[in-house]
């Protein structure tokens, strides 16, 4: 029974996890159709923000993870603006210029901080959470309610809010938004702030738990679009309810076998439901 | 004119007349001989490469500022050529031929594993000899490969040796390491050491290294209930998470490993967790150990005050100066000239006292420098030396012989008989 119960919990954490990350990655192809590889190094560099002002300048954590969010939300609106906006529609540029990104940052963070062993961030909540009798450190149970809180607040600035909606407007049909006068531009600068943003927080909340280091992306990057893929291009809800399928079943594949075979199930799984639902779980057939 | 000519010719026949016999012409010139460092520097390897350019560095100020090594009549700098493989293997051998082919260096130091099977017949090829630290990387084919300094994964054996005889009530074991040539030789060695000493290995299942969330993995492990954890030679950053996940999720017993990144671990867990944790390298403050090693603490912490220290940091100064053993006794710097003087001696000086060689038994060469092996429990967060063990005395029962090479045939380990 404790058995369950801790993979239960390892599931929701990671479950929470990939939508943390996929939710903004999707977030992005949804209003500019950009295929954005450099999400993963978004990931990495919150996760260095969290090291650089939590580990070595001791500031509170979740100062820090504010911090990761801004930062990164601020290089993503950069990177529209300077690097993306000339590729707005166009999946295979803007795929091209992800790549160049990638390289970038990931290089820049080589330069300033070096390669090296991890950056050890230490855990700011190390106390343990009994949860009828299963044990799990809060530094970890706190990505739950994160991704939780997080995802509720996109939620209802999607819903609730003139620029929300101007956003959804433009990822649905950028032609007729921009005929009502929603500026594709800045629809896509919005987006691009709160999809790194995300990516931001997954990284600043994931590095007290995972190894920070300069090539910490990649292994994130290709789940978060196998996520992004089966929910569905564009659709928030989608990409939550495929976050909940992939975080469990990587959780269970690894407890039971081990995570290479996670990560075969989890692209055949992808295979298997686009065979089946090209529009994703959440998604609705074009007629 | 022409007597202009011959006055400038007559001046420069007298200046190097005098540049000749000019005192500091006849004094003896140093040459310089270059040993490869060829390791990760970077990546999840990283720190069982890049401490090792501290004790490196340290070794090579001292030699070279005490004029360096006197070959015969001949003096030479020694000159250390560094390169990242990040330990992977093509990278390791891009790495290889440089040092080889450009920078011509006589001897090379690595750190061994997965890159040593695509870096040896280059090397074997060139006759380079080349220290690394994982023993199990020894095969006939590779006559050219020693390990002269670390044991590993032998000593396995001897810390599943003493925890059975320090915790007698400790029967069940988990071990957790990665799928690789050094994770899977760290199982198959500590599966080995454990069930010898009748102790059940409950769990012993390699993880891949794309892993980056160690919970389910954990979970596993401790879902067999076990009383010891070995992580075998799980790379630092992992076995950091692994501790992390066993701590978390309640778990408390006795933990082992091939050895320690305390700095990476102390991020994440508690003071106190790891004490009583069981390896083999002492911190080279030890009282028990010599007043050497004691003299190269004090260097090391002088030059490098904030770092942590591992085994790492010494390991690879420690094949040098088993190199320069070879050097002084061949009275040359050639790669096989070196080789051959090493092999021929009946003991060579290990870091921690005589070794002899072994491994024709298990590897088909005896090219594994083997000493009396301390083994160190963790006290107030600090390795202390508890005991020594022989690997020697080990191997003399044939019961204990029958385990291990039935664990190295599971695990598809190299087995010469």
């Amino acid at each position: 029974m404790e058995f369950i119960g801790q993979t239960f919990l390892n599931g929701l954490m990671t479950s929470s996890f990939y939508a943390l990350i996929a939710v903004g990655l999707s977030l992005v192809f949804g209003v500019m159709h950009i295929v954005n590889f450099a999400h993963g190094e978004f990931y990495m560099i919150g996760a260095y923000t969290v090291w650089i002002l939590f580990a070595v300048l001791h500031w509170p954590f979740f100062l820090a993870v504010l911090a990761a969010i801004v930062i990164v939300g601020l290089l993503g609106m950069l990177a529209e603006r300077f690097i993306f906006r000339k590729a707005h529609g166009n999946v295979l540029s803007g795929f091209i210029m992800s790549v160049g990104l990638v390289f970038i940052l990931q290089v820049s963070v080589v330069k300033l901080w070096g390669v090296g062993k991890m950056k050890p961030v230490p855990a700011a909540f190390p106390q343990i959470l009994e949860l009828g009798g299963i044990s799990v450190s809060l530094q970890r149970f706190i990505v739950i309610p994160a991704a939780i809180i997080l995802l509720s607040a996109l939620w209802i600035f999607l819903a609730q809010t003139k620029m929300g909606r101007a956003l959804r407007a433009s990822a649905l049909d950028p032609d007729a938004a921009a005929l009502q006068g929603i500026s594709p531009e800045k629809s896509a600068s919005v987006a691009m702030l709160l999809g790194s943003g995300m990516a931001g927080a997954a990284g600043a909340f994931m590095a007290p738990i995972m190894s920070v280091h300069p090539y910490m992306g990649h292994s994130v990057v290709w789940t978060a679009f196998v996520v992004v893929i089966v929910g569905g291009a564009g659709n928030i809800k989608g990409t939550i309810l495929a976050s909940l399928l992939f975080g469990f079943l990587t959780t269970i594949i690894t407890t039971l076998f081990d995570s290479t075979i996670a990560n075969m199930v989890n692209t055949l799984v992808m295979l298997a439901l686009l065979a089946v639902r090209p529009q994703g779980v959440a998604g609705h057939a074009e007629h | 004119m022409r007597g202009k000519s011959v006055r400038i010719l007559l001046v420069m026949v007298v200046l190097s007349f005098m540049v000749s016999f000019a005192p500091w012409a006849s004094a003896k010139e140093s040459k310089v001989v270059k040993i490869g460092f060829n390791a990760p520097l970077s990546g999840p390897a990283a720190a069982w490469g890049l401490p090792g350019m501290e004790g490196v560095s340290i070794w090579v100020d001292k030699v070279n500022s005490s004029g360096g090594i006197e070959v015969g009549d001949e003096t030479y700098k020694v000159e250390i050529v560094k390169w990242d493989n990040e330990g992977i293997g093509s990278k390791a051998l891009l790495g290889a031929r440089k040092l080889v082919l450009e920078d011509k260096v006589e001897a090379m130091l690595m750190l061994g594993g997965a890159p040593s099977a695509v870096v040896q017949p280059f090397l074997t090829k060139h006759k380079i000899m080349t220290f690394v630290l994982v023993s199990s990387d020894i095969a006939p084919d590779r006559p050219y490969l020693l390990d002269v300094t670390d044991n590993f994964p032998t000593y396995h054996l001897l810390h599943a040796q003493y925890i059975a005889k320090a915790h007698p009530e400790k029967k069940r074991v988990a071990i957790i390491s990665q799928d690789d040539e050094i994770g899977l030789s760290a199982i198959a060695w500590s599966e080995a050491g454990f069930k010898a000493e009748g102790i059940e290995v409950v769990y012993s299942k390699p993880f891949g290294l794309e892993t980056t969330d160690f919970a389910p993995i954990v979970t596993a492990a401790l879902a067999k209930k076990p009383d010891i954890i070995s992580t075998g030679a799980a790379y630092p950053e992992f076995q950091a998470l692994i501790f992390e996940q066993a701590y978390s999720q309640g778990w408390k017993g006795i933990v082992t490993s091939a050895c320690w990144d305390f700095k990476a671990i102390a991020a994440k867990v508690p003071d106190g967790w790891m004490d009583g944790a069981v390896s083999g390298f002492p911190d080279f403050d030890d009282p028990k150990l010599s007043k050497e090693h004691n003299e190269f603490w004090k260097l090391w912490k002088k030059k490098y005050p904030t770092h942590s220290f591992s085994e790492i940091v010494w390991e690879y100064k420690a094949a040098l100066d088993v190199w320069a053993y070879g050097v002084k006794k061949a009275k040359s710097v050639k790669s096989t000239d070196v080789y051959t003087a090493l092999k021929s001696s009946d003991t060579v000086p290990h870091a921690f006292g005589t070794g002899i060689w072994w491994g024709k038994e298990v590897y088909g060469m005896d090219n594994l420098l083997v000493p009396t092996w301390p083994i160190t429990e963790v006290v107030n967060g600090k390795p202390k030396i508890v005991g020594y063990g022989s690997l020697i005395d080990w191997v003399k029962n044939p019961k204990n012989v029958a385990i291990l090479n039935e664990s190295l045939k599971k695990w598809h380990m190299n087995v010469a008989n």
